[in-house]
């Protein structure tokens, strides 16, 4: 699979995001490459601390003011860097060339505002119009995305609204400014299953309207079956495995990516117990040396345990970061 | 549909204030604080057309009489009739008890949003500052001040901004560290809004509730604070019918003529009780945590 340059409009290259606390350093984020091509979408996977969230932070520059730093990689935005730039020029990108949907939609409108004041926000700070001319088109924008009372909701407070109203408002506004990536951080966990589906199939429609790329992340794979392109499972900080959805849910090469696959329940299938992966996500701290899920792997050997194993491409495009691979290839290890 | 189009329209809608006005309704005793903080209001602003007599009307003939119909609450030691000077001692304690408040609160204010959203070394600079005026009780602090400044009532005013700022500092600062954090705030960074929008126009309504009741609370003992330093003789000067000069006048004469001392500082208490109470109500019906 080889891919033009110009398809592809982010490019994550080695990106390490570390924390620094007062009981040491956490790598976060410990060299992730990700590219996400015009129009598409991305999905990352991965347990809670897996790093995905941080990255989107990375990619959103919403890092300064926390102990995070990204202390090595590139992040190119239509092949532009989007990491050493000036806070001014980082801002103007917030919002206007990226935009992010947040998990809990409870919590990120400002309960003290009003609805239409908050969308209207970005449509002033990016388009500089009067606050007239935002409100006219914070209307036009909530009618477009089928939201019944559009008029009377500018008006109304976010205590006032659902949950899953208040998903379809944070996404009318990310959207207000046809943003070329949207990066949706778990937008769906918070909501019940049917508000779900209706979330994800808005996402699809709009993304198809405004013709603008996704970067999903997630830990539902049920999710991801629906909605994404590609997918990049992550694990303390690594990519451990990606591809196109298609390939990776058929047959995953990554033991960690099995089991998560594992863990769903399937309709219709009756099971007492899930399958789980045992045990936990190593301490930063106390990373193991070799492989980073060989602790938790059934499959795991000696190699394993001494070296860390690179990516394995096979035919179709898909990586796997597992010396199981290697195996497979024929190679000695 | 339809159906559910008419219940929608017959809820009343209730936005944060009619809530807060609803609340408000039920505290009594903040209702009555209120109308006489009106009152006051009332007498500050059309003084001069309701009292009997003006502010110098010296009357040689009928010094320190006692509370008369001809004088409610009495004359001082010029004659002068009190109650006139009573009523028209309430626009200065007003005008200063509020002005000195507001400067205070918004030098505060901004301050405290400074040092809660950069944090580092502004936060450091900032909050040592006010802990050294913390320091100092209240008072000796405005003492202190007058006599860098020197006396007069517009010094008063500088004096009790300068030391209810780090109040409200303090106040704005935790409010401003708690929201910075939240969802919110990240997702209007991740809009692209500027700092000065973000503080002004999603932090800042945050805190705002906090902000009223310390301010009305504080006007209280501002008004307190004012009155002492005139009564030391470093704030408002004779003849000004300041409630505070006026106790200091009448301390001579407390012995035989209580009615000089009575009153004016009857006047002070009410006021700042007033305030206090005015305050209370309005930290129970703003604060959410509170709701029975």
């Amino acid at each position: 699979m080889q891919e033009k340059e110009s398809d592809i409009l982010l490019d994550i290259k080695n990106l390490h995001t570390y924390f620094f606390t007062d009981n040491g350093v956490v790598k976060s984020v410990d060299g992730v490459d990700i590219t996400l091509k015009k129009g598409s979408t991305l999905g990352i996977v991965g347990e809670s601390g897996s790093g995905k969230s941080v990255t989107a932070l990375s990619v959103m520059n919403l890092l300064t003011g926390t102990k995070g730093k990204i202390v090595e990689g590139n992040i190119h935005l239509d092949g532009k860097d989007i990491v050493n730039i000036s806070e001014e020029e980082k801002r103007k990108l917030r919002g206007g060339d990226i935009a992010m949907i947040f998990q809990e939609p409870m919590t990120s409108l400002n309960p003290v505002l009003k609805i239409g004041d908050q969308i209207s926000e970005a449509i002033i700070e990016h388009f500089k119009t009067s606050k007239k001319e935002a409100l006219d088109k914070t209307i036009e924008i909530l009618k477009k995305i089928s939201i019944p009372r559009a008029e009377k909701i500018v008006n109304e407070y976010p205590f006032q609204l659902s949950g899953g109203m208040r998903q379809r408002i944070m996404i009318a506004m990310a959207l207000v400014c046809n943003p070329k990536v949207l990066i949706a951080d778990e937008p769906t966990t918070a909501l019940d299953v049917t508000i779900q589906a209706q979330i994800l199939e808005l996402m699809n429609e709009l993304k198809k309207i405004v013709g603008t790329s996704v970067l999903f992340i997630t830990h539902d794979l049920g999710v991801i079956a629906e909605i994404c392109d590609e997918v990049v499972v992550m694990y303390c900080g690594r990519v451990v495995e990606s591809g196109d959805v298609l390939s990776i849910f058929k047959k995953p090469r990554h033991p960690y990516t099995e089991g998560l696959l594992k863990s769903i329940p399937k309709l219709g299938e009756h099971v007492e117990i899930l399958e789980s992966i045992p045990g936990n996500v190593p301490n930063p701290k106390y990373m193991p040396k070799g492989c980073k899920f060989e602790p938790r792997c059934s499959k795991s050997f000696d190699k394993c345990r001494e070296e860390e194993p690179p990516f394995f491409t096979y035919s179709n495009g898909q990586k796997s970061r597992c010396w199981l691979c290697k195996k497979e290839y024929g190679g000695e290890v | 549909m339809a159906k559910e189009k008419e219940l929608e329209e017959k809820e009343e809608i209730r936005t944060p204030f009619k809530e807060f006005l609803m609340k408000f309704k039920k505290q009594k005793t903040a209702i009555a604080a209120l109308a006489f903080l009106m009152l006051l209001v009332v007498f500050s602003i059309i003084g001069e057309m309701i009292v009997p007599y003006g502010v110098d009307e010296y009357d040689y003939s009928s010094v320190l009489q006692s509370p008369s119909q001809n004088h409610l609450f009495g004359t001082d030691e010029f004659g002068r009739d009190i109650f006139s000077r009573v009523i028209l001692g309430a626009r200065i304690s007003l005008a200063v008890g509020l002005s000195s408040v507001t400067v205070g609160a918004v030098v505060g204010t901004i301050l405290g949003l400074l040092s809660g959203y950069y944090g580092g070394f502004i936060d450091s600079v900032i909050m040592r500052v006010c802990d050294t005026l913390f320091a100092f009780p209240g008072t000796i602090l405005a003492i202190g001040i007058m006599a860098i400044l020197g006396p007069g009532i517009f010094n008063v005013v500088i004096a009790v901004a300068i030391f209810s700022a780090p109040s409200f500092a303090r106040i704005v600062r935790s409010s401003t560290l708690s929201q910075k954090e939240s969802v919110y705030v990240q997702a209007a960074k991740s809009l692209g809004a500027s700092d000065g929008r973000i503080l002004f126009k999603h932090i800042l309504p945050g805190a705002m509730s906090e902000i009223i009741v310390y301010y009305t609370m504080n006007i209280g003992s501002s008004i307190l604070t004012a009155s002492s330093l005139s009564f030391l003789g470093m704030g408002a000067q004779a003849p000004s019918p300041e409630w505070g000069l006026q106790l200091s006048t009448g301390r001579a004469y407390v012995g035989l003529n209580w009615h000089m001392t009575f009153f004016p500082g009857l006047a002070i208490f009410l006021t700042v009780l007033s305030f206090n109470l005015l305050g209370d109500g309005l930290r129970d019906a703003l604060d959410p945590k509170l709701t029975q």
